[in-house]
């Protein structure tokens, strides 16, 4: 039997003439595991993918349909892109109602989201989507460019009832999405 | 015609995808207030 414990979590702690017993493994153990859940929950943010592309492409997609969206009240993600000005979609989908004020006109467009670039700056945006358990699906956006200025924007776009978000679609019109960009997905909990 | 998308999952792995889109599949153009760079 463990003669010692730890200050903090009460781990068994054994010297030489200890008898080594499987349930105090077990115990701290149990503990162990009690004490990592208290630190995930209580973390608001859950790291859910983290991506630096390893080759140019036309297209990138972000899969997030194997993602549980129930657990979530929100997914944030940001995103760092070279070379050309990105557009956003969302589930692939070429059409979407946009608003960009409580009371302003409704746009349709194919995309959610631009942000402009070129070859010579980074352009870097967030993406805020919330009502993730709710019907229709809200996405708000804002975003930055670097380089010699900078700017932002924002945004609603819904998706039609019943349509949850399996993907994150990324695409240039006149170039390649090069190697490098970086994405970051982070769902926050509810 | 036929585009190669980079699909990018959860798990960090990327795999190259070819998918058949419309051929306006790109045809987006920028806001009219696109920032100067």
């Amino acid at each position: 039997m463990a003669s010692g414990k730890t200050g903090n979590y009460e781990l068994n702690q054994w010297q030489e003439s200890d008898r080594i017993l499987m349930e105090e493994f077990n115990a701290d153990n149990a503990r162990i595991d009690a004490a990592l859940k208290a630190i995930r929950d209580a973390s608001p943010l859950a790291k859910l993918m983290e991506i630096t592309t390893t080759q140019d492409a036309a297209q990138v997609d972000l899969d997030l349909s194997g993602i549980d969206m129930s657990q979530y009240a929100a997914l944030e993600i940001y995103g760092q892109t070279m070379g050309a000005s990105v557009f956003v979609r969302v589930n692939n989908r070429t059409s979407f109602t946009t608003r960009t004020s409580y009371s302003g006109a409704s746009n349709q467009i194919n995309y959610i989201l631009y942000a402009s670039g070129s070859a010579s700056y980074t352009t870097r945006h967030h993406i805020t989507f919330s009502g993730m358990d709710s019907n229709p699906l809200l996405g708000e956006m804002a975003f930055a460019n670097s380089g010699d200025s900078m700017d932002g924007g924002g945004g609603c776009v819904n998706l039609p009832a019943g349509e949850t978000l399996q993907s994150v679609n990324y695409y240039v019109t006149s170039n390649t999405l090069k190697a490098g960009a970086k994405f970051l997905v982070y769902g926050v909990r509810k | 015609m036929t585009i190669d998308v980079l699909i990018c999952r959860p798990d960090g792995t990327q795999a190259v995808e070819s998918r058949e889109v419309p051929d306006d599949w790109f045809s987006s153009s920028a806001p009219a207030e696109a920032p100067q760079g």
